[in-house]
């Protein structure tokens, strides 16, 4: 017997479709969760900074050293300014109060998006994601292709040296996921964007100009649509050299189909609208009013279907590596890391288990941060 | 590592194979010493990774329906492997043959006479004659039927039938290999004459097979196929020995560690090919499966192409290169201990009689030498990035190998590695099979990571000669080429092995491959599985003999393993 | 009605030629070439020249190109050059084996989506409902791939190892001999065949109907017309299940259609790895091997499927819809 969960005094208008939590916070919850967040992430960093002195001593009067760790340290010291800038904010001024905010429609979004818990896990989850793929040459332990002796080190289970096991040549797992991290996110955001721009460029141009471009393009769209994705993938990326550029590329101009369509659907309405009608009647060129007034109005929804498309990028990134057909070994990534483990599944499960857990929860911040940022950014789905 | 108990059946068969003897030849006779008597009926599951796709003589495509054709079809004499030699069997000693006796017409003729037994018949009733060997031969030599076997009719003039049950054949020039080529798997004339030879791929019984409509000479015909998932064969009732399975079901594995999965639950009774990495597994979790090998005919090799690296033109680069890479380390990290050894040259220790491959000493690991000759030739690390250079070019190619081979895989990770450490920057490259191998064939890679399964005769002028499609690195050598001539145009193999030794030489001082190792092809068999013969000559070579007791005969999906 | 569906069918023809004609110039312009798997060194280069000559592929792309036009439009696909025998004779085989898995997926999919969606609906904001919230999120987020091999793991090979009393099976459609058993036998093989499979391929997309169904049976719960019939005393299970759902399922169904492309993809990864001889794998194989014909005529059965999918929901959203039928 289902009982009636639902209290009689509720409002009479719809609620969210697609709220996720909604949990009831209040400020002095907040205050709290952020001066945690000050501190973990001051203990992070001066934990780094205390582990990997050494490293760092060692590699920079080494010989040469390699750009990712320059792009490490630079992130480093960024990241301690950055957190020495929040912290001197936070400390001058008093929690609450403070200047009035404005209304814009971005103000408006992000008080929403900042009430979603769940919206806001996923954005540190991301940020956490990206920090730790900018310092994983400081963070590894071992390098992604250090191999062991292979009758010693190989298929070590997780140990205290070893915290996620090694895999067959003595690779040490947890390493080979932090690098492999950099193929996963880059690929993922590197993909979306060519895929969102290609998207925003198509759908623009066709709800601007309408008549045999409309037709023309939408009928493109359809029968990219048509096509099952991964199949296209496939016979592309097996047909020719497999590279990591070419899995950019393919997955970037395989994607953009949602977005033009739903860039098309805003502009066609915006087209109407009075402040378009002016810029016209000012004889404004048709380039300038796209890329001035129509597509920065329609950047809400492509934002959030950015976000959701990482994530289903890189589940597809990942099913491509499986098979074979993504980025080229010894470089890791985490769809050929699940690839390795395979045959041993049942001797060493930690080999594809720890790159695949790292795949989900990946893709739950990515997909946690983009249902936020719908609820946040789409007015009709705001209470 | 070895569990003994599983191994036993191993340990009594060593002796046999140091005197150069295969597996299968221990268990037949155990089987003929023993008092064990021998049951019909049953069927045995087969998994193969691939497909069977034509199992007819002039138009196999793989290697399963090669296996396959050799169980289905007759040949004049029927070719087997013994103490490291080919030898060609009459009817007396293998029901697969189809003359009981063969004469050269005079002692250093060129042209051979067959003599066929009497009562032979294909699975549809009909005679076997000597027009279906003729016929098979002018088929072969047709062009337009474009048969993978087509070379071996290359060297022979006429086939004529002289009456129903004799057949001579000419050959342009006397050499060692005549009986071999004459005894191809005959085809039935009255089946496929008349078509379009160059249609004959969609031959209506080719196309189905199944229900005994290919017509066929052997022990087996198709009983029923479900493609993509499994082919049955049945007892042929015209064959002159009743096979002892009732039937023998071919299935479709379309994934390695599956079929695994499928052969531990004891759902297969056979599955190839197992992966050296498999193996520990399968021992650990699968007490009632034997693991069993087809002895080294293949080599791994790296190749190098001096035509797109100018530093691969040097022979002591090659070398150092050579050097530097750890074999055993390799075969051990492979997990492939038990079933490689370091390779020196194109001959696999199955030509011993040929060729001592063990005699001849491979490339030893020593980095340091590698390192100095490299030093020697100008190559060195002047920019301090771990990678040797020479005129501000770094040491850095990409080595191209296939994809879908875990080995392969594997090993090129190993010798990456190990190029690293003597300042060689070597990249990685996968492609799948098609496109990986007609780059080879092109030339257009760097370096190379392949195999060879040679050819049952010695003559290897098709990989070394200049301009042959096989020779992928570009090898000419004048002297190797002259040798090879020689060697070929020798009536006997006697007069041609040392010829053949020679060349080999030659070519492993040339070093155009790092030669890896020689390797075992592995197969995994149920314990209930018995009498099977598996040596370089297949495992499927006497399927009309293999039996399952007759406690055991239930359907294998359906038990549990015990 | 059938005014529109012809209209939109006949507009899906150059959309398919479309798509056709790019497969096929990416196929034939990648290197690679069907006659590959014969090389050997015991195979001459002209026996390869010659079956290059008897399959047609050594005439000038254009050319290839009308020859294979001229006679998909009459209605011949050819011959697979890898199996050797009609593609109107495979087409047929591999498309209902992967019928077979979609649609129990798809029955898995709404099923378990639904009854999920319309649990945490009706118990907003209870443990249950953020249980199962972050569990569809899990699911949702989990490549098809690595669960397919977890399944595999514990359902197939850890169950005979644990000694459980049922083992799945984890490869192909059918356990060797029980072509012999009766009808009844060989259903119940098939079924235990196609857990595992379909379980893989719709758990991902249940997660995403459960989220949806949530949504729109919120969307309902709270209007007007629920009130009064909570208010006539109706009981909640018919509340739920009768006023309620058939609303919000309005919205779900015509997912149906979109759900295919979406299955077709993932029957390629479930299919390779669960030996499950329909579409996913022959085109992979086929793309593999180089076997244009078989490639071209797969690409357009898919291209086919997901054309009519999207006019199914169409067609969907009309009957369960009166105000869009009145239009």
């Amino acid at each position: 017997m289902l009982a009636s969960p639902v209290p009689e005094s509720l409002p009479p208008a719809p609620l969210p479709v697609a709220d996720d939590g909604g949990f009831p916070t209040d400020r002095g919850g907040r205050a709290w969760g952020g001066a945690a967040a000050l501190v973990l992430s001051w203990g992070f960093l001066l934990a780094l900074l205390f582990l990997s002195y050494r490293r760092i001593g060692a590699t920079l009067a080494g010989p040469r050293v390699p750009v990712d760790f320059w792009v490490a340290l630079a992130s480093l010291a960024l990241m301690v300014a950055l957190a020495a800038w929040v912290t001197w904010r936070v400390l001058r001024r008093p929690p609450a109060g403070g200047r009035k905010r404005g209304d814009s429609q971005w103000a408006i979004a992000g008080r929403h998006f900042r009430r979603n818990r769940l919206a806001m896990a996923g954005l540190v989850v991301m940020i956490v994601l990206y920090a730790l793929t900018l310092l994983t040459p400081l963070l590894a332990p071992y390098g992604p292709a250090d191999m062991g002796t292979v009758a010693s080190s190989g298929g070590l289970g997780p140990s205290l040296h070893h915290w996620f096991g090694t895999d067959k040549f003595g690779r040490d797992i947890l390493s080979r996921v932090l690098y492999g991290s950099r193929i996963s996110l880059s690929i993922g955001f590197i993909a979306v964007a060519i895929s969102m721009s290609l998207g925003t460029l198509v759908g623009a141009l066709a709800g601007y100009y309408g008549g045999w471009v409309d037709s023309a393009l939408m009928r493109f769209t359809d029968m990219m649509l048509s096509f099952p994705r991964l199949v296209l993938l496939i016979v592309v990326i097996a047909l020719f050299e497999s590279s990591i550029w070419l899995v950019v590329l393919v997955l970037g101009l395989t994607g953009w189909m949602g977005t033009a369509r739903i860039v098309r659907g805003e502009v066609l309405s915006l087209r109407e609208r009075e402040f378009i009608q002016a810029a016209r009647a000012l004889g404004m060129e048709d380039g300038r009013i796209i890329f001035r007034h129509i597509i920065p109005n329609t950047l809400a929804p492509v934002i959030v279907s950015a976000t959701l498309g990482i994530g289903q990028t890189i589940l597809t990134e990942a099913s491509l590596s499986f098979l074979g057909l993504g980025v080229r070994p010894p470089t890791p990534s985490w769809g050929n890391m699940i690839a390795d483990g395979r045959d041993a599944l049942t001797q060493a499960w930690w080999i594809s288990t720890f790159p695949g857990l790292a795949i989900v929860f990946t893709v739950i911040a990515f997909n946690l941060l983009g249902d936020g940022l719908r609820d946040a950014l789409d007015p009709r789905l705001r209470t | 590592m070895r569990n003994p108990r599983r191994w036993s059946g191993w340990a009594g068969c060593a002796l046999a194979l140091a005197a150069a003897l295969a597996v299968g030849a221990c268990s037949d006779e155990r089987q003929a010493g023993g008092k064990k008597p021998v049951d019909t009926g049953g069927t045995a599951v087969l998994g193969e990774l691939v497909e069977p796709s034509k199992p007819m003589p002039l138009v196999w495509e793989s290697d399963l329906d090669a296996d396959l054709v050799d169980i289905m079809y007759m040949g004049l004499t029927r070719p087997a492997w013994r103490d490291g030699h080919l030898v060609f069997q009459t009817s007396e000693a293998s029901p697969m043959a189809m003359a009981w006796h063969y004469e050269y017409l005079a002692p250093d003729s060129t042209a051979i006479r067959y003599h066929m037994r009497s009562g032979l018949r294909w699975s549809d009733g009909k005679p076997i004659t000597a027009r279906d060997v003729a016929w098979t031969y002018r088929t072969l030599k047709d062009p337009r039927v474009a048969s993978p076997r087509q070379s071996d009719a290359a060297q022979i003039d006429s086939v004529v039938a002289e009456n129903d049950s004799t057949v001579t054949f000419h050959f342009k020039r006397r050499y060692p290999d005549m009986v071999f080529n004459s005894s191809i798997h005959v085809a039935p004339e009255h089946v496929y004459a008349g078509g379009d030879p160059g249609q004959i791929r969609t031959h209506p019984t080719l196309v189905h097979p199944e229900g005994g409509r290919l017509v066929v000479s052997g022990p087996f015909l198709v009983e029923s196929w479900q493609h993509g998932q499994q082919m049955t064969l049945a007892p042929n009732p015209n064959f002159s020995v009743r096979p002892r399975l009732a039937r023998i079901v071919i299935r479709a594995e379309k994934d390695r560690t599956t079929a695994l999965t499928e052969m531990k639950l004891g759902h297969l009774d056979f599955l190839r090919p197992l992966g050296f990495d498999q193996l520990q597994e399968l021992h650990e979790q699968a007490p009632n499966v034997r693991v069993a090998r087809q002895e080294k005919r293949y080599y791994e090799y790296l190749a190098w192409n001096p035509l797109t690296v100018p530093a691969f033109r040097d022979r002591d680069v090659r070398r150092a290169l050579g050097q530097a890479i750890d074999v055993p380390y390799l075969i051990e990290g492979l997990k492939m201990q038990d079933y490689a050894v370091p390779a020196s040259g194109p001959y696999p220790p199955i030509f011993k009689a040929v060729y001592d491959s063990a005699a001849m000493r491979p490339l030893r690991f020593d980095p340091e030498a590698a390192k100095r000759t490299l030093e020697a030739k100008g190559w060195r690390d002047t920019d301090g990035d771990g990678v040797r250079d020479r005129d501000g070019k770094p040491f850095r190619f990409t080595l191209l190998t296939n994809s879908g081979n875990q080995r392969r895989a594997d090993a090129v990770i190993i010798v990456q590695q190990q190029l690293k450490a003597v300042g060689v920057d070597m990249q990685i490259q996968q492609m799948e099979y098609a496109t990986a191998s007609s780059r080879f064939y092109k030339h257009e890679y760097e370096a190379a990571l392949g195999s060879w399964g040679v050819a049952l005769s010695p003559d290897f002028s098709a990989m070394w000669s200049p301009r042959q499609t096989f020779n992928i690195t570009s090898y000419d050598n004048p002297e190797v080429n002259r040798l090879m001539k020689e060697a070929a145009s020798q009536p006997t193999e006697a007069l041609a092995s040392p010829l053949w030794r020679q060349a080999a030489q030659k070519i492993v001082d040339d070093q155009p491959y790092t030669w890896l190792y020689y390797y075992d092809q592995l197969f995994a068999v149920s314990d209930r599985l018995q009498g099977m013969r598996i040596d370089v000559y297949g495992p499927y070579q006497n399927a009309w003999e293999w039996w399952i007791p007759a406690d055991r005969q239930g359907t294998p999906g359906t038990g549990k393993p015990q | 009605m059938i005014g529109y569906l012809l209209r939109r069918m006949l507009g899906a023809i150059p959309l398919l030629l479309g798509i056709l004609t790019i497969i096929f110039f990416i196929i034939h312009l990648a290197p690679g070439d069907p006659t590959a798997r014969f090389f050997s060194p015991q195979v001459s280069p002209e026996v390869i020249e010659q079956m290059r000559h008897n399959l047609g592929l050594d005439q000038p792309l254009h050319i290839q190109y009308l020859k294979w036009m001229k006679s998909f439009l009459t209605g011949d696909f050819g011959y697979s050059l890898g199996q050797g025998r009609p593609i109107s004779e495979i087409m047929p085989e591999v498309l209902w084996n992967t019928l077979q898995l979609t649609l129990v997926s798809l029955v898995i999919i709404f099923v378990v989506g639904m009854l999920i969606g319309i649990v945490q609906a009706v118990r907003q904001y209870s443990v249950a409902d953020n249980v199962l919230t972050v569990l569809a999120l899990f699911f949702y987020s989990m490549p098809t791939f690595w669960f397919a091999l977890m399944l595999s793991l514990i359902f197939a090979l850890k169950a005979s190892q644990w000694g459980w009393p049922v083992v799945l099976p984890s490869s192909g459609m059918a356990t060797v001999g029980t072509e012999w058993l009766g009808r009844g036998a060989i259903l119940r093989d098939r079924l235990l065949h196609l857990i595992l499979p379909a379980t893989a391929l719709g758990i991902g997309t249940a997660a995403g109907v459960a989220r949806y169904m949530r949504g729109a049976m919120l969307e309902v719960i709270h209007q007007d017309f629920i009130r009064t019939a909570r208010a006539k005393g109706l009981s909640e299970r018919t509340v739920i299940f009768k006023h309620a759902l058939r609303n919000a399922m309005i919205p779900i169904i015509t997912l149906l259609g979109l759900y295919l492309p979406f299955l077709l993809s993932g029957a390629v990864l479930v299919e390779t790895i669960f030996a499950w001889p329909g579409m996913g794998s022959t085109v992979v194989n086929a793309i593999f091997q180089r076997d244009y014909p078989l490639v071209m005529a797969t690409s357009f059965v898919i291209a086919v499927i997901v054309v009519l999918g999207n006019l199914l929901s169409d067609v969907l959203y009309a009957v369960v819809d009166p105000r869009i039928r009145a239009e």
